[in-house]
């Protein structure tokens, strides 16, 4: 294991970490505004634009924030089905596909949420003088992530022949 | 046509997640195309910009809750105290308890989680073959997907473009004849191998019950009621769900704290982003089916099979079935709904009937290895082996079967309640 490996392990590992921050944060907010949203809706007959807008757009935060931690851990929806019946080379040689595809995915999704998040600099939301490139900026930042991740499992992979574990987490 | 689904299957079934597996087959055919790259990252916002999806996240931290403020026994007992006299009483207690639970949690496996590990100890001491209780628990647990709060109904809602507050209430009807049915096929079971009944009816029992459970039961009533009166919004009602959860666990229960409140929102976070991130890459696979007129190529296909418009549903209710079995039921339905619009709309089915048929074909598909979450949660759970569980469970999958066709080819069973309630 070369200090490089070391250190994208530790990096990923922090990066994880900062995700779940994030998502409990956004969770934390989620909740006060749309609950906040609800009680001046029906309680005070006024209602609150920005909890309704923000919130939307956090959706996405909380999307990207938890898609690494997905990867990470192998939970996100897949079929197993010929993944669990190969010889381990061949699922070997799958998960290097598997992550390469997401490396594609994030790949461009990323580098085209940065032209987008350009172009949403000028947008303020309609409710907030807030720019609307701090939600669009979750598409970059996020793909950013992932792709960390998928280079962290790919050396993984290679580095110690970890395989995959597909569906490890049910979601239904 | 065939290409771009050869190509997305091929991924699929390659172990690639869902999601990217969309993204990525329409990222290939828009490298051969002249569309920019920039519609990736469009659609995957715009996937995504309907406010109804906040009630994801909502109801999941709503149910996470609930489920961690320890309602089970109160629910399972006060069940019991209805249902637990006749033969068999304990199996339908678990039915009745999973219909209650579905209301609260929207998640099939979190029902089998919280539910099978009492029940199915109790309904083996009780004299009940311990793969029978797990088919039952695995089964019943799978109407979480029709009854609201359905999670897979407000993702229908939002691609197909229909109101989620119809789906909700469009599925009750056919959510409850699922749950008598599976009650009735439980009583026969229970007759022809002489299992037992739970004890006497008695009614103070069913008071007592009752008082012990009446916080649990808040949550069906807000949700329900709230939705059912037009007073919220499925996001509204999420969050006041959340709101009614964190009060009973925090202040009647107390069997939470706020320090848990990190832990239950990541679990609820990651199961909503999981689907999200569906929902996002398949927005952008859709606008390239869109633009390619796909939908409409396999409509016009299907309907070269036949002019009977029943047979052709039949067909298709077989196809759902084997993708079912394949695919988990979120990713199924996105992969089908934009797909499968035309057609159903060509073939004079109300979508909102099609959101119910479609969420009870991928009921049979949690039940149906090899993907089959529900039944491996239930297998876990009961430390049972899947062939034991599947000697009684093919006799659910089969009464689930029934009840699709009866709810296909009999659309009142789905749209009287809404049309009564909202037209």
């Amino acid at each position: 294991m070369t200090m490089f490996d070391r250190a994208l392990d530790k990096l990923v590992e922090r990066m994880i970490r900062g995700c779940e921050i994030i998502i409990v944060s956004i969770g934390i907010w989620l909740m006060v505004a749309m609950i906040a949203s609800v009680f001046f809706r029906y309680v005070l007959n006024s209602s609150l634009t920005w909890a309704d807008e923000s919130s939307s757009f956090l959706l996405v935060w909380l999307m990207l924030a938890v898609a690494p931690i997905g990867f990470h851990e192998n939970f996100h929806v897949a079929v197993s089905l010929v993944v669990d019946r190969v010889p381990r080379l061949v699922r070997v040689f799958l998960g290097l596909f598997i992550n390469s595809c997401t490396a594609l995915l994030f790949g461009i999704a990323g580098y085209y949420g940065i032209d987008q998040t350009i172009i949403e600099m000028g947008t303020e939301l309609a409710s907030m003088p807030i720019s609307r490139a701090w939600f669009t900026w979750a598409l970059p930042a996020g793909s950013v992530a992932v792709l960390l991740v998928c280079l962290n499992n790919m050396l993984r992979i290679l580095r110690q022949g970890d395989v995959l574990n597909l569906g490890e987490e049910s979601f239904e | 046509m065939i290409p771009a689904l050869a190509a997305l299957l091929s991924l699929i079934i390659l172990g690639v997640p869902v999601a990217v597996a969309l993204g990525v087959t329409a990222i290939g055919f828009l490298a051969v195309g002249i569309v920019p790259f920039n519609i990736v990252s469009a659609q995957m916002f715009s996937g995504l910009s309907n406010f109804v999806f906040l009630a994801m996240p909502m109801f999941m931290i709503a149910g996470e809750v609930m489920n961690r403020a320890g309602i089970a026994d109160d629910l399972i007992e006060f069940v019991s105290s209805i249902v637990g006299w006749v033969r068999g009483g304990l199996g339908m207690a678990n039915i009745g308890v999973s219909m209650v639970f579905a209301e609260i949690s929207g998640s099939a496996t979190a029902d089998v989680a919280s539910l099978g590990t009492i029940l199915i100890p109790q309904m083996e001491k009780r004299g009940y073959p311990k793969a029978f209780a797990a088919a039952i628990t695995s089964s019943s647990a799978s109407i979480a997907i029709i009854i609201p709060p359905s999670i897979p109904l407000i993702i229908y809602g939002a691609l197909a473009e229909e109101s989620v507050i119809k789906l909700f209430i469009a599925g009750i009807i056919p959510g409850a004849f699922l749950g008598i049915c599976l009650m009735a096929f439980t009583y026969v079971l229970a007759l022809r191998n002489g299992w037992p009944a739970d004890r006497k009816f008695e009614f103070m029992r069913l008071l007592k019950g009752f008082r012990r459970a009446i916080w649990a039961l808040t949550l069906p009533v807000i949700i329900l009621g709230g939705i059912l009166g037009g007073i919220f919004t499925p996001t509204e009602a999420a969050a006041v769900a959340v709101a009614a959860a964190l009060f009973i666990g925090l202040f009647i229960t107390r069997k939470i704290s706020l320090l848990d409140m990190p832990s239950i929102i990541l679990v609820a976070a990651k199961r909503s982003s999981i689907v999200l991130l569906l929902v996002s890459t398949s927005a952008v696979f859709g606008w390239y089916l869109t633009n390619e007129g796909i939908p409409q190529q396999i409509a016009e296909q299907v309907m070269a099979i036949s002019d009977n418009r029943y047979v052709l549903m039949f067909l298709i209710n077989i196809m759902l079935i084997i993708l079912g079995m394949v695919l988990h039921g979120v990713a199924g339905l996105i992969l089908v709904v934009p797909l499968a619009m035309p057609l159903v709309t060509q073939l004079g089915y109300d979508p909102i009937h099609f959101g119910i048929i479609i969420a009870l074909n991928f009921c049979i598909g949690q039940q149906t290895p090899p993907v089959a979450s529900v039944l491996f949660a239930a297998a876990s759970v009961s430390g049972c082996k899947l062939g034991e569980i599947f000697v009684y469970n093919k006799w659910f999958i089969l009464c689930i079967f029934l009840v699709l066709n009866i709810v296909t080819y009999v659309p009142e069973l789905s749209l009287w309640l809404p049309s009564a309630l909202i037209d």
